[in-house]
């Protein structure tokens, strides 16, 4: 199968990639950009675990071909903290405990921070609405959702 | 994994001519979210698929007189934002809502939902309480077909080889017409529904029921109108009564199947009692209405 | 000024920052220069016999590197817990047991192309009837999985105490149900993983996602016969275990991989291959019978558990005996009668998970306890503490030891989080339901002699800079244990915590320390660690109290400092100590060995409440959880920002449990294959209210008095939302997962007339 040009723009750097169209979103970035932050929990858009930000809207990277995020803005978790400084979000999550295991923690950051961008005070509902396609095994969501809590409104 | 070949045709002349070089190892790819599953599972193998998520044809959304043209490559977080179709298909919104997650909204078309003729499909009810139409394009040219007419079995549907969906047309409602859209779920979001229900109704000035319909869908073949039910209260004067036995004739008139989720038995159960609730949700007869979930 | 103890104290996880990064590598993150991968052809059959696996065409395909059957395999072929009967692969002319048995593997460049190859492996099959339930493979004739298990019986527990036959003939009320509890799945979100691979030596590692890793490498070492000292395990860091990752999952299968491709193998199942392959829930039906007299009292006990064991044992014994000790609870109950057995069958594999058997106890004893609530027309919560187990008394079950008795305690706690009861709302379908329950979680002590599996060790090094490695065999799962142990030692010499790095689960740095289930590492490790800092800390003491003139008792380790009691100014820079004592040769790198006192097979134990208000709508049938509130005795909180992080996540992975979780299986062929079919709970699924508390009852031996906590939660909640339905509704509950149409039933049974 012929392979495809296009250019990544991830956490704000372009790459030039050619690649197979069949390949996921989600399997370039790990594979080809060695950028294993992003999970695969199930590769079916089942739990969220590789939840990233595409042109700002959070997204499944395993049901989004590579092909067609070419020319687009890719957030992944590797671009969160910038130069060794962590996002608020990251400081809360380590504050409140919301990371035991840590596989779907990438995701749900991702997520939070698309929620707070676009929803700067959420309630507690609308956290969870929010964080609903992101399965979470350990936890049971609650210190997750006090770390958001504890930054919403915030200004971040 | 599947391999393919991808074309992003650019405009609905080429998405046509390629569907029909590439005969039955065509298929249209829009939101992705259930044809990824499914080549991956090996259930389907399609050698090329056409990406029609921006085909600007399939893109709008217009308010035009006698109907809300949808295309069918707008995606369900899409439809929840457009003031239009929050104006003009709260019903439809509503299921957009309660359907899977905010990833999976941000990706999923209106199209999809429809072609994938899941009898589950979420938007699929409230688009047939609304007696929708779907307009598809092919080498033959345009054709419109009732949405009724349009689902013809588990993942079966009237789309002719080379055929695409291009719009989904659905009637401007009354100013006096009231819609619910009821999910039942094992849990509250992500979920298959176990069984989904939409209504749509004309509540008279003589406070008589007008053009009720209702839409139940995982409980047969396609989601299917509860004809009896429907035919039971019309012209009449909604009362707990008359409510409650057109409830009981859904959950007669649907064939639930058993299976992971829930028997057939339980489902008829839900059917009776969400069925009541949405109708005295839309006929307003005091019952507090939940979303269902 | 005091040192402000770290214990206690919630602080950050030292392993936060690489999780909320992406920076921690997980078991299928990792790379290696020549890396392949490897895909596992499973059997598509429950039983069936293989007759012929041609893999001509699978070898013939670009990038294969090899294609393995059992033929290719050195070694016995049989690995396993408990009983060693587990084959690597299925060789020709032998049965398939389950689904996950695998028939060939494969090796190739990439992940998609080995995919492609294990896919065109050719097998012909004689499929055979399978048998897919306990009962039909306890009847008389069925065939035998296993040559040594007669009646495909894997185990069988008994307890008899006192007379139960006399008992209930003078029992005033008896009661009697029959439960049933489906499989419940880990669904951990990091599926099996792990990268093989053989050094230049000749030396085999293996770098994988695992709860045991000297349990793997003698599985690896049994099956491909390979020389102990030659294999290295490596724990990574774990998404995820919860029990499904206990026993040996995919390593025996990579090791064989990269032994025979001579290449470094990844493998990383896919949901659909981790849905069928490791080991579950036991499904179990109890039969269970109380009687007791007019006043409450509890006179006898009569159980019965049918457990479902899948193919092979694996945990199965130790999932009896805890199941067995569950039925009792915290409950004095002078006279017991009863059994358990878990039986072979084709279904999916039943092991280790969260509980191991005491939830489904839970489930049974609970719920039949509020029946004779109701049978007695007694307060459910009266009727429990007129039996809790007295201060000071052993419980009833001889599989436990003492310790402190805090159940008026918890009683007190659950009460006051609860309230008074919140009425209907007037002119509402929605009726009120509350409960109450107890339970006894159990978590290992290191007394399990006849296992041969007790004793724990942890390292200690004191480098010459002043920082601290400890070593421990255990692995982080997500509980926190990485945390907990640089906690202990951070406290041990007076350090800031960001001076210790703690290297977990690795069988070659690590002294031998078991596995990680049982909720039994904060105890045995950190009583192994304070072993060894407690020679540590005296040899530092030795050199500083020469290098100071005063006896070592005179000094205390203090803010990084080794300090003369009541002169602060009076003191050394641990670090600079450290170099002297590196310099004089000082041993700085110890081991504590920790053997329990108890000579016995037992667990400790402790005690928990939970209580839950509902909501439940008789017109639809939902199920609102308007409040949940968990209080466990925790010996000592060691950190409550975890510690709460395990009540919640346990909490809700029993409110999955009762409420939504089913993985099903007809005719041993999977039917929720995969997180769409397989529903477990979401942030939208929580209780209104959520409450949890840890109190602390220290236990005598306990390191710093700590229990272990890890399963407790996962124990109580399911029969407290049970009971908390029924109570709403007034009907039994006897079956899970217990949703929407079940409400429905149930009010339609009431009330036929109803719609």
């Amino acid at each position: 199968m012929t392979r495809h040009s296009l250019v990544l723009k991830v956490n704000g750097e372009s790459h030039a990639l050619q690649v197979e169209p069949h390949r996921s979103l989600l399997d370039v970035l790990r594979e080809e950009l060695g950028l294993t932050g992003t999970k695969k929990g199930c590769d079916a858009g089942d739990c969220g675990a590789c939840t990233v930000l595409l042109d700002g809207a959070p997204v499944n990277a395993c049901l989004v071909l590579a092909v067609q995020a070419d020319g687009r803005e890719v957030s992944t978790i590797e671009g969160v903290a910038r130069d060794g400084q962590l996002h608020p979000l990251q400081e809360a999550f380590i504050e409140h405990g919301a990371a035991q295991c840590g596989f779907c923690t990438p995701g749900i950051l991702m997520n939070s921070i698309a929620l707070l961008r676009e929803t700067p005070s959420p309630t507690r509902t609308e956290i969870q609405e929010a964080l609903s396609g992101n399965l979470c095994r350990c936890t049971g969501y609650v210190q997750i959702i006090e770390a958001i809590e504890s930054v919403a409104g915030a200004g971040k | 994994m599947v391999q393919f070949d991808y074309v992003k045709p650019s405009t609905v002349a080429q998405l046509l001519e390629g569907l029909h070089q590439a005969r039955s190892e065509g298929a249209v790819l829009a939101g992705g979210t259930d044809l990824h599953v499914k080549m991956r599972l090996g259930l389907t193998a399609p050698r090329v698929l056409f990406d029609i998520s921006e085909l600007p044809p399939l893109r709008g959304i217009a308010a035009e007189g006698s109907h809300l043209r949808i295309g069918a490559a707008v995606r369900m977080a899409e439809l929840m934002t457009s003031d239009t179709v929050r104006r003009m298909a709260p019903a439809l919104v509503e299921s957009c809502r309660q359907m899977s997650c905010r990833q999976i909204r941000n990706r999923a078309t209106l199209g999809g939902n429809i072609v994938t003729a899941s009898p589950a499909a979420d938007a699929v009810p409230p688009l047939l309480a609304a007696d929708a139409s779907l307009v598809l394009v092919g080498p033959d040219g345009r054709r419109e077909l009732p949405l009724g007419e349009f689902l013809l079995g588990p993942g079966k549907t009237a789309l002719r080889q080379g055929e695409a969906l291009l719009e989904v047309l659905l009637p401007v409602q009354a100013a006096n017409c009231r819609s619910q859209f009821v999910k039942v779920g094992r849990r509250k979001a992500q979920a298959i529904s176990i069984i989904n229900l939409a209504g749509q109704v004309e509540i008279g000035p003589d406070g008589r029921i007008r053009d009720l319909r209702m839409a139940l869908g995982s409980v047969a073949p396609t989601v299917m109108r509860a004809r009896r039910a429907e035919a039971s209260l019309e012209g009449q004067a909604p009362n707990a009564g008359n409510l409650a036995a057109a409830a009981a004739l859904a959950a007669e008139e649907c064939r639930p199947i058993s299976d992971v989720r829930a028997t057939g038995s339980g489902r008829r159960l839900l059917v009776a009692a969400w069925t009541l609730r949405l109708l005295q949700g839309l006929c307003a007869t005091g019952a507090e209405m939940g979303g269902g979930r | 000024m005091t040192h402000e103890s770290i214990i206690g104290k919630g602080v950050q996880r030292v392993d936060a920052r690489g999780k909320v990064t992406g920076q921690t590598k997980y078991a299928g993150d990792m790379q290696m220069p020549g890396m392949h991968h490897g895909k596992i052809v499973f059997s598509p059959h429950p039983r069936a016999r293989v007759l012929e696996i041609d893999c001509r065409a699978a070898q013939a395909m670009p990038g294969v590197k090899t294609v393995i059957t059992a033929r290719d395999l050195p070694g016995t072929n049989r690995y396993g817990y408990d009983v060693a009967h587990r084959p690597v692969l299925i060789p020709e002319g032998e049965e398939t047991r389950y689904i996950g048995d695998a028939v060939a593997m494969v090796v190739a460049a990439s992940a998609e192309l080995a995919s492609r190859a294990a896919a065109a492996v050719v097998v012909r099959y004689e499929v055979l009837p399978a048998l897919t339930s306990p009962r039909q493979a306890m009847a008389a004739g069925a065939y035998q999985l296993h040559a040594e298990a007669a009646g495909n019986r894997c185990c069988t527990r008994e307890f008899v105490l006192g007379d139960v036959a006399a008992a209930f003939g003078k029992a005033e009320v008896v009661v009697e149900h029959t439960y049933f509890t489906p499989r419940q799945e880990q669904a951990f979100l990091e599926t099996e993983a792990g990268l093989a691979y053989q050094d230049d030596a000749g030396v085999l590692h293996v770098i994988s996602s695992l709860q045991d890793p000297y349990g793997v490498a003698d599985d690896i070492h049994l099956a491909l016969a390979i020389p102990k000292s030659r294999i290295h395990v490596k724990g990574t860091i774990v998404g995820g275990g919860f029990g499904g990752k206990l026993n040996t999952t995919i390593q025996v299968h990579l090791a064989a991989m990269t032994c025979l491709a001579k290449v470094p193998v990844m493998l990383v199942l896919s949901r659909e291959e981790s849905f069928v392959f490791h080991p579950k829930r036991h499904p179990t039906e109890i039969r269970l019978k109380l009687g007791a007299g007019r006043d409450g009292t509890l006179h006898a006990l009569e159980g019965e558990v049918i457990a479902d064991a899948g193919p092979y044992s694996g945990r199965s014994p130790e999932v009896l005996g805890l199941t067995m000790s569950a039925l009792l609870g915290p409950y004095l109950i002078p006279n017991v009668a009863t059994r358990a057995e878990a039986i072979y069958t084709n279904n999916l594999d039943s092991g280790a998970f969260r509980g191991f058997g005491a939830p489904q106890a839970a489930i049974a004893r609970e719920c039949l306890l509020d029946k004779l609530a109701r049978a007695l027309a007694m307060d459910p919560l009266s009727l429990r503490r007129k039996n809790f187990i007295a201060p000071g008394a052993r419980p009833t079950s001889t599989m436990l030891g003492d310790s402190p008795v805090s159940l008026e305690l918890l009683t007190e706690r659950i009460v006051e989080h609860m309230g008074p009861r919140p009425s209907a709302p007037a002119n509402s379908s929605k009726r009120i339901g509350r409960a109450i329950c107890f339970d006894m979680p159990v978590f290992d002590v290191g007394a399990i002699p006849v296992l041969g599996k007790s004793g724990v060790g942890a390292t200690v090094e004191v480098h010459s800079d002043g920082g601290v490695s400890v070593y421990a065999g255990g692995t982080e799962l997500g509980q926190g244990i990485t945390t907990i142990l640089a906690q202990m030692a951070a406290e041990q010499f007076a350090l800031p915590l960001e001076r210790i790095r703690v290297e977990m689960s690795d069988s070659w740095t690590s002294p031998r320390a078991g596995r990680t289930s049982a909720s039994r590492l904060t105890y045995g490790l950190g009583n192994a660690l304070l072993l060894a800092t407690g020679r540590v800390r005296k040899t530092l003491l030795a050199r500083a109290g020469q290098m100071l003139e005063v006896a070592a008792d005179d000094l205390l380790f203090e803010d990084a400092e080794i300090r003369i009691k009541g002169v602060p100014a009076k003191a050394l820079a641990f670090a600079d100590l450290a170099q002297v004592c590196w310099d004089r040769g000082d041993q700085l790198r110890e081991e504590g060995w920790f053997r329990s006192a108890e000579d016995r097979y037992m667990y400790g134990h402790t005690f928990m409440a939970a209580a839950a208000d509902v909501a439940v709508d008789t017109a639809t049938g939902e199920i609102e959880i308007l409040k949940l509130a968990n209080v466990l005795d925790m010996g000592r909180v060691l950190n409550p920002v975890m510690a709460y992080g395990q009540l919640y996540g346990g909490a809700i992975q029993s409110l999955g449990y009762g409420l939504m979780e089913n993985m099903v299986t007809v005719d041993g062929l999977q039917k929720t294959p995969s997180f769409a079919e397989y529903a477990i709970p979401t942030a939208l699924d929580i209780p209104q209210q959520f409450l949890a508390e840890g109190v602390e009852t220290p236990y005598p031996t306990g390191p710093y008095g700590a229990k272990g906590i890890g399963e407790a939660a996962l124990n109580c909640t399911t029969p407290t939302l049970l009971n908390a339905i029924a109570d709403a509704l007034g009907v039994e509950i006897n079956a899970i997962p217990f949703a929407q149409e079940h409400v429905l039933a149930a009010v339609r049974e009431q009330n036929p007339t109803s719609v």
